[in-house]
């Protein structure tokens, strides 16, 4: 974990290096992890004959080896153990070390200055440190300093410690440089998408309470635009991340565009120890594995006083940062992952997109999926809704796969209930649901969607 | 085939069954056996003896009969062995007992002067201890073997044994296979922890849906305890209830390893949960569930499970300390988190790994000299104890940082001493010489 690795930029200390810098790069603490306690249950049945006090399902998980070497009851220890390499690094995390100064030399020499700096790949340099430090330095003895910074570019980035001092008997002081090269990669990939819902009305999360149901409305363009905005995020890290949420900022003051969250969460009064910490755990936020892909979907509404119906275009609805907590578990955040720009309007006479799905699915649990197809056009068209079964992934309808949308008026939009069921867990993709106008037999497909299935509950077995 | 308590006349059948099978190697021939029920009933030579007295069957539910303990030197002695953390010693004799080496009477002496450690609490007879072991015992004397070979990381030699014994489901491994040794025992002679055993070497060698097993052995503990708080076991004693929920707990911790090893931190949490709803009074499942989350994040729901845990009955003053101390760290906290761990200390000076926290937390506020004394100070007061892989690297880690130009030096101290004094299977790639 101790970075040594460097280069001494200043030839005349080439021969006699009398200080030695060390930079060991910190994570956030998090217990260790360690083979788990094999316990010999025949001695437990010992002692059940011998009537211990503590019931003997306990000891399992009270009693712990001498060492956590041996391994701890769960897996997962209370020690704390130092980052035994530097790791990756991703834009957005931190940079957090500790830099040592050590003297080397048998003379008693004093550090004039220390400087530490950071060299990023637009060149630009960030003064970490900067110490004065008048104390002289005696052999072995070191100065310790702590740097923090957070990281904002991808590529190749450059700590520099400099250290100038002074040798007893020499006149003119040295200078001692030291470079530790690193890279910042890349964590994420992000693909946006907004489709005009072209709605005047907030539509809600089906929940299990909610019965399916078809509704139609009216685009109403001229008094308020809607979107519905997916973004993709797939994790380009060797190692999963906790926590991911993308946080959309608006561009404008006051902001033009209401965003919301189609992700909600279910709250209850807990009342037991239990219970409590159950409701707490429903809520938690999703993993993403290595290559894996989440999706997350908004609501975007922007509300327009003006009359006139012009097709607007260009307008900037907001910038995407993007938070998570790292396998290291430092939090980490980028700003400004993407700008998301309003879409220019959709040149098809239809056009169909989900629109809400449940928020935790279950493997082999049935569940509704609401989609909403609008008619653009200024003529009226008959429309079936269908899940094309040769598309499908292992998300597949259950019952029915299509459904008759009717006829749907000029600047209008039905909303219709699919059900589906999940078989398999992970990350499946929900596709091949697509609108069909019955005249002519052209199909508009809907964009796949990305979704998680979790495993059954060990209640549900 | 339901199982029935024995009767005094049944079960004196069933030794003159053992006996017969003790006494011929090959017996199959029942018209010897109807003889022999006929004979008078008479006291067991002192060998038959011992052979009977090696097993005392216990009530068992009414699907499966209990594995019954083993009273057989050679098993007693591996698991003392187990117990004092003797791997080599426990690799050696199981390698005897079990036929793998040729048996001398040089063999015997030496493994009787193998074991003559004044920790062990029996006394060996090396002839004893080499006697022929039922089938059952054999697999007790594999599993040890194997969870010995793990414990000094001899993966391949692990492999080989658990590749060797193939599916554990097999009849083979049933008590029905041998009706002679085992009358009126039903279902499987495969111990417990053999199966946890065979899914550790699996995912050790990366064949982790091996994991799914442990869900497989849980849904059967969670029916035979379900049936036990329904009062359908007709065996039920509260003594097996305890030993279910003994393995439950072991299987759901087996899990919580798993998963976090593998980074499914998801499945870790539900696991810890499960563990949480099933102790539900015991402040050691809500900390190790505290503990989980801290990987996942979930800072708030740590910190609640936390605060469940130090109100349980049985929180030790220690043990909160650490977690909060742990708690704060992971939040960034490092001076508050130092302080715990201190606290932690004072109450328990003997508690290393308080101490090891505490280093680490000094060196994060930047006080690398202070961390470094720390660890020295405790590896020198108690060296057996502060012979753990992770406190010996962070002292590795720090001599790097303040002695750079002796640190190998130093590590190289470290190592001799740790070949000394360290447990068997201790890791010494811990420390790192460079």
């Amino acid at each position: 974990g101790v970075s040594k690795d460097g280069e001494v930029s200043n030839a005349q200390n080439n021969q006699s290096s009398r200080l030695i810098f060390r930079v060991l790069r910190l994570s956030t603490l998090i217990p260790s992890r360690r083979s788990t306690t094999f316990t010999l249950l025949e001695d437990l049945e010992q002692a059940i004959s011998s009537e211990s006090i503590t019931p003997i399902y306990k000891q399992v998980i009270d009693e712990s080896p001498p060492w956590e070497g041996e391994g701890v009851p769960s897996g997962v220890g209370i020690s704390l153990v130092l980052p035994s390499s530097f790791g990756s690094i991703y834009v957005g995390e931190p940079f957090h070390a500790i830099i040592t100064t050590t003297s080397n030399s048998t003379f008693t020499i004093s550090i004039l200055s220390l400087t530490i700096e950071l060299t990023t790949p637009s060149n630009r340099t960030y003064l970490l440190a900067d110490i004065t430090h008048n104390e002289p330095l005696h052999l072995n003895h070191c100065i310790e300093q702590l740097v923090h910074f957070p990281i904002s570019e991808s590529g190749s980035h450059v700590l520099n410690c400099t250290s100038i001092y002074e040798v007893p008997g020499e006149i003119e002081a040295r200078t001692m440089r030291q470079s530790f090269r690193f890279n910042v990669l890349i964590p994420f990939k992000t693909r946006i998408q907004v489709v005009s819902a072209g709605l005047n009305e907030r539509f809600h999360e089906i929940s299990d309470s909610n019965p399916s149901l078809s509704r139609r409305g009216s685009l109403e363009t001229e008094v308020q635009k809607q979107w519905i905005l997916r973004i993709d995020i797939s994790n380009l890290m060797q190692l999963p991340i906790a926590e991911l949420e993308p946080i959309l900022v608006s561009d404008s003051s006051p902001s033009l565009y209401e965003i919301t969250s189609l992700s909600t969460t279910t709250t209850k009064g807990g009342m037991s120890d239990v219970s409590e910490i159950e409701l707490l755990l429903e809520n938690l936020k999703f993993n993403l594995e290595p290559n894996d892909t989440r999706s997350f979907l908004f609501d975007v509404k922007k509300s327009t006083h003006s009359s006139d119906n012009a097709v607007q275009s260009g307008g900037i609805i907001g910038r995407l940062d993007i938070q998570w907590r790292g396998a290291h578990g430092e939090d980490a955040m980028i700003s400004n992952a993407c700008v998301i720009h309003e879409p220019i309007e959709a040149d098809t006479d239809l056009s169909i997109a989900v629109i809400a799905v449940p928020r935790n699915l279950i493997h082999l649990e049935p569940f509704e999926v609401r989609i909403r197809v609008c008619n653009h056009s200024s003529v009226a068209h008959r429309g079936y809704l269908q899940v094309r079964r040769d598309l499908v992934d292992d998300i597949v309808p259950v019952g029915v796969s299509g459904v008759s949308l009717g006829t749907l008026e000029p600047s209008s939009f039905t909303d219709s209930t699919l059900t589906f069921i999940p078989l398999s867990p992970g990350t499946r993709l929900l596709s091949g649901i697509r609108a069909i106008e019955l005249d002519s037999k052209v199909s508009y497909n809907a964009e796949p969607l990305t979704l998680f299935i979790q495993n059954d509950t060990f209640d549900s077995l | 085939m339901e199982h029935s308590e024995n009767s005094e006349p049944e079960r004196i059948q069933a030794e003159r069954t053992i006996e017969r099978s003790a006494a011929s190697t090959n017996s199959g021939d029942n018209s010897v056996r109807e003889v022999l029920e006929r004979v008078q009933l008479v006291p067991p030579s002192p060998p038959i003896q011992r052979f009977l007295s090696r097993y005392d069957r216990k009530p068992s539910g009414n699907s499966r009969s209990d594995i019954p303990s083993s009273k057989h030197p050679a098993i007693q002695a591996l698991r003392e062995l187990a117990h004092h953390l003797q791997w080599v010693s426990v690799i050696l004799l199981s390698a005897q007992v079990l036929g793998r080496i040729p048996l001398e009477l040089s063999d015997a002496e030496s493994v009787n002067l193998m074991l003559d450690m004044p920790e062990l609490s029996i006394t060996l007879d090396p002839v004893a201890i080499l006697e022929p072991l039922l089938p059952h015992e054999k697999l007790i004397a594999i599993m040890l073997r194997i969870l010995a070979l793990l414990r000094i990381r001899d993966l391949a030699s692990a492999v080989a044994e658990v590749e060797a014994l193939g599916d554990l489901d097999a009849s083979q491994y049933c008590f029905e296979s041998f009706p002679v040794e085992y009358p009126n025992f039903i279902g499987s002679m495969v111990p417990f922890e053999l199966h946890l055993l065979r899914v550790e070497v699996l995912v050790r060698t990366k064949h982790h849906q091996a994991v799914r097993d442990l869900y497989k052995i849980l849904v059967e503990l969670d029916a035979s305890l379900e049936e036990f708080d329904n009062g359908k076991d007709e065996g039920r004693c509260e003594s097996r209830s305890g030993l279910l929920r003994a393995q439950r707990n072991v299987v759901l911790c087996n899990l919580i390893h798993h998963h976090l090893m593998a980074a499914q931190y998801d499945s870790a949490s539900d696991s810890a949960r499960r563990l949480v709803n099933v102790n539900s009074d015991d402040a050691h499942a809500f900390f190790i569930l505290s503990r989980v989350l801290l990987y996942t994040g979930n800072l708030e729901y740590a910190k609640l499970a936390l605060q469940v845990g130090e109100a349980k009955k049985n929180a030790e003053r220690v043990d909160v300390h650490m977690h909060r101390g742990l708690l704060f760290a992971r939040q960034g906290l490092i001076e508050q988190a130092g302080d715990e761990f201190e606290a932690a200390s004072v109450l328990e000076p003997e508690h290393v790994m308080s101490s090891n926290n505490a280093a680490v937390c000094m060196l994060h506020m930047g006080l690398l000299s202070d961390a470094v004394e720390r660890l020295e100070g405790v590896f020198e007061n108690d060296t057996v104890a502060a012979l753990d892989e992770g406190l010996v690297f962070n002292l590795c880690s720090t001599y790097d940082l303040r002695y750079p130009e002796s640190s190998k030096t130093k590590k190289q101290e470290i190592l001799k001493i740790a070949r000394k004094q360290a447990r068997q299977g201790f890791n010494t790639k811990c420390i790192t010489l460079r």
